[in-house]
């Protein structure tokens, strides 16, 4: 009662309080110079931008069986298929409207061919509303070049780019850490 | 021969004035990115980094932005006092500075009612708080201009009495006297447990209260009245609020250093080889300091606490002060 008074009086609580963020004007900054300097390289199961993967000899594993076309639920992706001079099944055409895509997964998960794949692509951002709609060569570009385990999950040394008009986030991986 | 003399002191007061004013509209350009590194760096964040070297240009370009943006005077706004309200509250606070001594040569004027000066003309910003709540024509605006004026009205008369204990120390009202009554090392100084400590608490209380700055910034409390009496104004006549603020946080602390911190005295007397200047300077640099922190560690006060502290306790607080001090110094 007395010591409650006390404290009243003395605003301990005002003063032990202005001496934690005093401390703390000290203490190491936690943020991430996420455009600038650093840049979160997201974890294996990431489901970000897709892409295709590309086989061994350098060619498009896809062979257009429009399963993913048939089960996404909102629509994303528009196939034609062709056949090419060895006499296979590959898409003519392939385009995803990212603007309705909820990166549900279910593309990645019905592709017998482990060919669509969700990317480690986290900025979608751009100037025009065409930028979010991949083409076949866009999608190809989307692979992510990360792809040790180890180092997925982790913040990575970056440089921003500003090249033609637009920016680039590059991740070098000189310097690493676990952001928690 | 005497025409030219006065012209001549005439002009360098006049000189002296235009310094100090260029001085206080200077300061809010690094003190602007300095709280806000304050605040960052409490919150573990590094605050500005992007504009500049450790972001250094930042307030450059705020300044650029407030320039460039459009000037919108509300349509059934009273459209003179709109416009001179921010001007009324930043024209006090530069006047504060001219009976500041810096040091013992370094003022603009040696007025030997000083300190009544500087509480009468201090006592004059907060006209331009209620007007431009007044004449926004907004119902924000305008709880936020009540609250200013209420809020000034409780806190002057305890600001008082904090000086009033002062001016006893010290039989003189002349700024330069008080400074000199605290010569002799830092236990002279009015802050001291044996001066008076406690009209130093009661006189930052209400400075903070004076300056509205957290935690009795209730006259632009975001929370609840969008953003208080400067609700309705935008870029340069905002521009010309914030710096107003700013000064008001300068007079308060440049006050509390002549007042309480002994002036231009150095502390301890083998340190008196250093000018007096860099000791008001550092002084001053402390109470800023102090402004800053407290605002980005304290929560706001609730409107009747605010009038609770003013009245119930700080008033009180005050008048014991000014009797001890009495009876302490006659017998």
């Amino acid at each position: 009662m007395i010591k409650d008074f006390l404290k009243t009086v003395f605003l301990v609580d005002l003063f032990s309080g202005a001496t934690l963020t005093f401390r703390k004007t000290f203490s190491k900054t936690v943020t991430m110079h996420y455009p600038d300097k650093e840049k979160w390289i997201p974890y294996e199961r990431f489901r970000g931008l897709h892409y295709q993967a590309v086989d061994e000899n350098n060619e498009l594993k896809c062979v257009a069986c429009e399963l993913c076309a048939r089960i996404c639920p909102a629509g994303v992706i528009t196939i034609k298929a062709k056949e090419d001079d060895k006499g296979v099944r590959r898409p003519a055409l392939y385009t995803m409207d990212l603007h309705r895509c909820a990166y549900c997964g279910l593309c990645e998960e019905v592709c017998p061919e482990d060919a669509i794949k969700h990317g480690a692509g986290y900025e979608f951002a751009g100037y025009e509303r065409k930028d979010a709609v991949m083409n076949l060569d866009d999608l190809l570009a989307n692979e992510p070049n990360e792809t040790d385990p180890e180092k997925m999950g982790t913040v990575s040394s970056a440089r921003l780019v500003r090249k033609d008009g637009t920016l680039k986030i590059v991740a070098d991986g000189k310097k690493r850490y676990r952001w928690w | 021969m005497l025409e030219a003399l006065l012209a001549n002191t005439l002009l360098i007061v006049a000189l002296k004035s235009i310094v100090a004013v260029l001085i206080i509209f200077a300061l809010p350009l690094p003190f602007t990115w300095i709280e806000r590194k304050i605040a960052g760096h409490i919150q573990q964040r590094p605050g500005p980094m992007r504009v500049g070297f450790h972001g250094i240009l930042q307030p450059v370009a705020d300044g650029i932005k407030l320039f460039l943006k459009e000037d919108i005077v509300p349509d059934k706004a009273d459209k003179f006092l709109f416009k001179l309200a921010p001007i009324i509250t930043l024209v006090p606070y530069i006047a504060i500075f001219v009976a500041i001594p810096v040091t013992d040569s370094i003022y603009v004027s040696n007025m030997n009612i000083g300190i009544l000066y500087v509480l009468a003309i201090g006592g004059l910003s907060i006209y331009g708080l209620i007007l431009g709540g007044w004449a926004s024509n907004s119902k924000y605006a305008l709880l936020g201009g009540m609250r200013a004026s209420a809020q000034m009205i409780s806190y002057e008369v305890a600001m008082g009495f904090a000086v009033i204990g002062v001016i006893m120390m010290a039989q003189s009202l002349n700024m330069q006297d008080i400074v000199r009554a605290q010569e002799g090392g830092f236990l002279n100084w009015n802050i001291m447990p044996h001066k008076q400590l406690v009209a130093f608490f009661i006189f930052m209380v209400a400075g903070f209260a004076e300056a509205n700055r957290i935690p009795f910034d209730l006259t632009e409390c975001e929370g609840d009245l969008g953003c208080g009496f400067n609700t309705e104004y935008s870029g340069m006549r905002f521009a010309i609020f914030a710096l107003g603020e700013y000064a008001a946080m300068f007079a308060i602390s440049a006050l509390a250093v002549v007042l309480f911190a002994g002036g231009w005295n150095s502390p301890v007397s083998f340190l008196d080889f250093i000018p007096g200047i860099v000791w008001f300077v550092v002084k001053l640099l402390f109470f800023v300091y102090l402004f800053m922190w407290l605002r980005f560690t304290w929560p706001r006060y609730r409107y009747d606490q605010l009038m609770t502290l003013g009245w119930k306790i700080l008033i009180p607080l005050g008048v014991a002060n000014v009797l001890i001090t009495g009876f302490l110094l006659l017998y």
